[in-house]
């Protein structure tokens, strides 16, 4: 039987998480940044693969996305020694 | 071959020669482009005319383009005019490898590093990934094509340092030239493969 | 808004949801913990992607079920009528698709308004109008690509195949199935309308494409059945 496309995307994505998380942690990582972003290629992943389909448009992935963008943002003018990144 | 597509799309917005065209082309619904081109010289195009309106018939869905001999292995699709992307994709990733590692660090050399560099990290590895995933021509425009390999790009670049971080190799110069240069040909290469499978069906192969 | 009214899957989610949303600033702010607030983080983006899931009321099986019992009810039908030519799936304004079963060999249907009886004459040659299984269905899941309306409707909906693809030519369309499933079609049905596969994507074709569409072809090979749509 095939599994329903949504809840296998609900299932990898959970399992992917699920792996990033402890993973990230046991290497000593302890910037969220990191795992937010990880977080959300994981999420873009997923869902360009496994293609579910959702009840309205899809405000987690604009709210991953702009967090995203935000991380980049912040970590760019750290870079450019513009603002730094608490 | 060209073939007319029998739609009853409206035609009045078409110009003059590509309304000649369609005429030249219904005359028989199924003709070798050839044929259509020196049908269309007769009855006064120049060449060049003629195919720019066959393009635009293409565009519009009026008129559609047939391979009479398609490519019915994957080696033959590849080497095919219809991967060309997949070759030019190629060559401009060994180019930035050789302007990295064999072109002199003078200028005009440096600027030819800079800006296939910028396109080696910022676009080719997204557009792989975007072709791999929307393998087929209609899936998403040309511009929301660009938007979306420029945004995977800024994605995949870092996971690739991400995952070069952890490795014996690190975030240098050569592990990940090495890294994103395997990762964007194989994608490539992936995509290839899909659009193949599209291919072979729809030519029946 | 209750559960009631929500799947219990929906439900879930939105807890989940609220437990990351409670815990993520405590872990945080309070034990400054990174971990703790990613796996806080990570639980809110699973309870809101199950909130946000559609989910099936009627399970697949039903929905094969009832689209095979359709198909043997017009078995007979046709059967009856000693009807055997290509039927053309045509959808109309109200969002159905209709099969215009022709007596004897003939041209697709030129039709403008939806039929008001079952036989319909047309430029002299008389059409049964049928309504296909899946007419309803392509009015409920249309979509601007047909490969996904297809995917949706055949692998998601009633689990008819388990793999979709789509490819357009010049005046056809070829679907590949990877192992369809459904249950052998009765033979006429299957002269006119095509397998219960081919007949779903014909109304799916027509509905998307509002052009006549009939099954022109059908191949099985290794895991996978080819079938061939005519454009008219």
């Amino acid at each position: 039987m095939t599994p329903d496309k949504n809840f296998m995307f609900a299932l990898v994505l959970g399992i992917l998480m699920a792996l990033t998380t402890p993973t990230l942690a046991a290497l000593g990582e302890i910037r969220l940044d990191v795992y937010v972003s990880l977080f959300t290629l994981e999420y873009f992943a997923a869902k360009a693969i496994l293609r579910p389909r959702l009840r309205v448009r899809d405000p987690v992935a604009i709210t991953l996305l702009f967090l995203f963008l935000l991380i980049v943002a912040l970590r760019v003018m750290e870079v450019l020694g513009v603002a730094p990144l608490s | 071959m060209a073939k007319r597509d029998s739609s009853t799309r409206t035609i009045e917005e078409l110009d003059e020669k590509c309304k000649l065209l369609l005429d030249v082309i219904d005359e028989r619904r199924e003709v070798s482009v050839q044929d259509v081109v020196s049908r269309a010289v007769r009855k006064g195009f120049k060449d060049y005319e003629a195919a720019k309106a066959l393009h635009k018939l293409k565009m519009k869905g009026l008129v559609d383009l047939m391979d009479p001999e398609p490519p019915r292995r994957f080696t033959s699709y590849l080497t095919s005019s219809r991967c060309t992307w997949f070759w030019l994709l190629t060559f401009i990733v060994i180019l930035t490898i050789l302007t990295i590692y064999v072109f002199p660090q003078i200028t005009p050399f440096i600027y030819l590093r800079y800006a296939l560099g910028s396109i080696f990290v910022l676009y080719l590895p997204g557009a792989s990934l975007i072709e791999l995933l929307y393998p087929k021509e209609h899936d998403l425009s040309q511009l929301e094509r660009v938007a979306l390999s420029m945004g995977l790009s800024l994605a995949l670049v870092p996971l690739t340092g991400l995952a070069l971080n952890y490795t014996p190799w690190g975030i240098r110069l050569d592990p990940v030239v090495a890294a994103l240069s395997v990762l964007t040909v194989t994608l490539a290469l992936g995509a290839a493969f899909r659009k193949y499978l599209y291919h072979k069906l729809k030519h029946g192969v | 808004m209750g559960c009631r009214s929500l799947e219990r899957y929906n439900c879930l989610g939105i807890s989940l949801l609220a437990f990351g949303a409670t815990v993520t600033p405590f872990f945080y702010f309070i034990m400054s913990n990174v971990p703790l607030t990613a796996l806080g983080v990570s639980i809110m983006i699973l309870g809101a992607v199950m909130a946000l899931t559609p989910i099936n009321p009627v399970p697949k099986p039903a929905v094969r079920g009832l689209l095979e019992g359709a198909m043997l009810s017009l078995e007979g039908l046709l059967e009856e009528l000693d009807l055997s030519e290509r039927g053309y799936y045509v959808a109309h304004e109200d969002g159905l698709v209709y099969v215009y079963v022709p007596s004897s060999k003939a041209e697709p249907p030129n039709v403008d308004s939806k039929p008001r009886s079952l036989v319909v004459e047309l430029k002299g040659q008389p059409y049964l109008v049928l309504i296909p299984p899946a007419s309803a269905l392509a009015r409920e899941y249309p979509s601007t690509s047909l490969e996904d309306a297809v995917s949706t409707v055949l692998v998601d909906l009633a689990e008819l195949c388990s793999g979709v693809r789509v490819a357009k030519g010049p005046g056809y369309i070829r679907v590949e199935l990877k192992r369809p499933r459904g249950r052998r079609a009765p033979s006429r049905f299957k002269r006119v309308l095509g397998s219960l596969e081919a007949c779903v994507t014909a109304c799916l074709a027509a509905s998307a494409l509002k052009r006549p569409v009939y099954v022109s072809s059908e191949v099985e090979e290794k895991g996978w059945r080819r079938v061939t749509l005519e454009v008219a």
